[in-house]
């Protein structure tokens, strides 16, 4: 074959060797958002699973609160002491004067206690992020324990 | 009848009362009835008067604890103070002066007693005769430096007067011969002068005199003197350098000789030397003289031979040389151009290969690249494999991940053509549910809870 003949094929196969890199890393590309998504949609999802429950209890204490002034409920999660480490959530009603002195106490024994509203308020941020791919080191890692760990960073900065 | 009492024991009675016993004591102590003894004492009190007064002083020397003969003494001290006017308290101040000044203790009390009499006449204190002695000694001390500094004084003036009086005389002398200061002062000078020089005033005379017998004027017999001594001086400078010169001209000289013996007898040495030099030279002029002749003889003849041997043949040599010459350096030239060509072509064929072997090198990095790319992520390879052979795809979260974009198309897809399906609603809820389970499994797999 005529050197010109090869140089022409040589220069052909780099083309489609490029295009092929193209079409590979769109695809690549594509699949890891595509995937990525999902998974970042079935997380809000299994949180927002949990999130009802709460929000259950929730209901159910002020529905019981309804006329008590002095008293209003606070959701919690805390870590069992199980191998698994099973997270339990739920709402409690507190004493409006110690509600906030309860929970810096029970926040030393790693229990996370928060008002209904910072609660709901930090669900949307906590959403947002989700999606946005900020938590993407998050998608592998179990739902309720992200939330938990959620709930205890906004405690800490509630007090900042 | 009371019997009498012997002498003895009435004189012991009454010794007894004298010493102070009273009658029932001594009643005790002799053995005698009261009576006897009052009768005794009554007896002796009429004999004498006094005898209770004695009683009394018996017993105070008693308590004095001293005897008669003492108090005695004691008695004639008191009249002798008495006498002395000395108050018998003073006592004691006397005994301690006593002790103090020992023998001399008289001398004190004489000098006590002027001191007093002194006091008396002056009309004052011991005190104040002290101050008044004191500032009067004062007074004497500072008369007498004053003396002393007025004697220094008069020792002094005393001294200059007798300048003065020399200063007068000699003023007096001065005048006498009509010297002012100014002329002493040069004789002194002169007289220094003179004594540096050797001359005493004896020996000044001396030539003074011998100058005035031969009838010459002191002053041009010096400058003629001086004259004399200064050519005679410098003669003698003139002689003493000639003789200098003369000596070292002879030593010059001698050296000069000496050298001279021993150049004669180089120039000897030499001379032998250029004689037997010169001889050899020639020896070896003549010997090179033939040598000379035999080569040029030589050189001659063979310049011939040559000559009649290739004067012709040299000629077209050099002709053949030079059309062949030619000829090889054109067919050189062309094999140079071609050689040109040649490697140029090879240059366009390197390069073409460089070419090649670049894009190759480079498309197979690609190929390699999305190889591992393909192989890291595994989605296509995953497909094939659930595709052909599901068993061996692999973990869950492995295995099921590409079928997650698969399937969300899938939704997406039947959203879209809902009214070309058949049964969108329901598909749409199996693909739902399909994804959701797709995604839960490949994130947390059989860990969820």
């Amino acid at each position: 074959m005529e050197p010109v003949m090869l140089k022409e094929r040589s220069a052909k196969l780099l083309n489609e060797a490029k295009t092929m890199q193209e079409a590979i890393s769109r695809f690549l590309e594509t699949y890891e958002l595509k995937v990525a998504k999902e998974l970042r949609m079935s997380l809000v999802k299994d949180i927002d699973g949990i999130v009802t429950d709460i929000m259950r209890q929730v209901r159910e204490k002020q529905s019981e609160l309804n006329t008590h002034k002095g008293r209003e409920v606070w959701t919690y999660a805390y870590s069992s002491q199980t191998e698994d480490g099973h997270i339990i959530f739920g709402a409690t009603d507190m004493n409006r004067a110690s509600s906030w002195y309860i929970a810096e106490a029970m926040e030393k024994k790693h229990q996370a206690y928060l008002p209904v509203d910072l609660f709901t308020e930090n669900l949307d941020r906590l959403r947002s992020s989700i999606l946005s791919g900020e938590l993407d080191t998050w998608l592998k890692r179990r739902p309720n324990r992200l939330l938990y760990e959620t709930m205890k960073a906004t405690l800490k900065e509630s007090k900042q | 009848m009371v019997r009498p009492l012997p002498p003895e024991i009435r004189r012991r009675i009454f010794e007894t009362w004298l010493e102070g016993y009273n009658y029932r004591q001594i009643s005790s102590q002799i053995g005698v009835s009261l009576g006897a003894i009052t009768a005794i004492i009554e007896e002796e009190r009429k004999k004498m008067s006094d005898i209770d007064e004695l009683r009394e002083l018996k017993l105070a020397l008693k308590q004095a604890n001293t005897t008669i003969p003492d108090a005695l003494r004691g008695a004639g001290l008191i009249e002798k103070l008495n006498s002395l006017n000395i108050p018998p308290e003073r006592l004691l101040s006397c005994i301690t002066i006593l002790d103090q000044y020992g023998e001399r203790a008289v001398d004190a009390l004489a000098h006590a007693l002027r001191l007093q009499e002194l006091e008396t006449s002056l009309g004052k204190t011991y005190e104040q005769v002290v101050t008044e002695l004191g500032e009067k000694a004062r007074e004497l001390q500072e008369t007498t430096q004053r003396i002393g500094t007025l004697r220094k004084e008069e020792q002094s003036l005393t001294n200059s007067l007798r300048d003065l009086q020399r200063l007068k005389a000699l003023w007096n002398k001065m005048s006498q011969h009509s010297l002012t200061i100014s002329k002493l002062e040069e004789f002194m000078n002169r007289s220094l002068k003179l004594d540096e020089l050797g001359f005493t005033p004896q020996a000044a005379e001396i030539l003074a005199s011998e100058l005035a017998k031969r009838g010459l004027d002191p002053q041009k017999a010096s400058t003629t003197l001086a004259d004399i001594f200064l050519e005679y001086s410098s003669s003698y400078e003139a002689v003493a350098k000639l003789r200098g010169e003369k000596r070292r001209l002879e030593k010059e000289v001698e050296i000069g000789r000496d050298q001279l013996g021993g150049m004669v007898n180089q120039l000897e040495a030499l001379k032998e030397q250029t004689s037997a030099h010169s001889h050899l030279v020639q020896k070896e002029e003549q010997l090179y003289g033939v040598k000379i002749k035999q080569l040029e003889d030589e050189y001659s003849l063979k310049r011939r031979e040559i000559q009649a041997l290739h004067g012709k043949s040299m000629k077209d040599l050099r002709q053949r040389y030079k059309e062949e010459k030619e000829r090889l350096e054109s067919e050189i030239s062309k094999v140079e151009q071609t050689k040109r060509e040649v490697q140029r072509e090879v240059q366009n064929l390197e390069e073409t290969r460089d070419v090649i072997l670049k894009n190759l090198s480079e498309a197979e990095k690609i190929l390699a690249e999305q190889e591992a790319k393909i192989k890291s992520r595994r989605p296509l390879a995953t497909l094939a494999t659930l595709a052909s052979n599901p068993e061996s795809a692999g973990e869950p979260e492995v295995a099921l991940e590409p079928l997650l974009p698969l399937f969300a198309g899938l939704r997406n897809y039947v959203e879209a053509n809902e009214s070309r399906l058949r049964s969108p609603r329901t598909l749409r809820t199996h693909v739902d549910n399909l994804v959701d389970e797709l995604s839960r499994e490949v994130r947390v797999g059989t860990s969820h809870a």
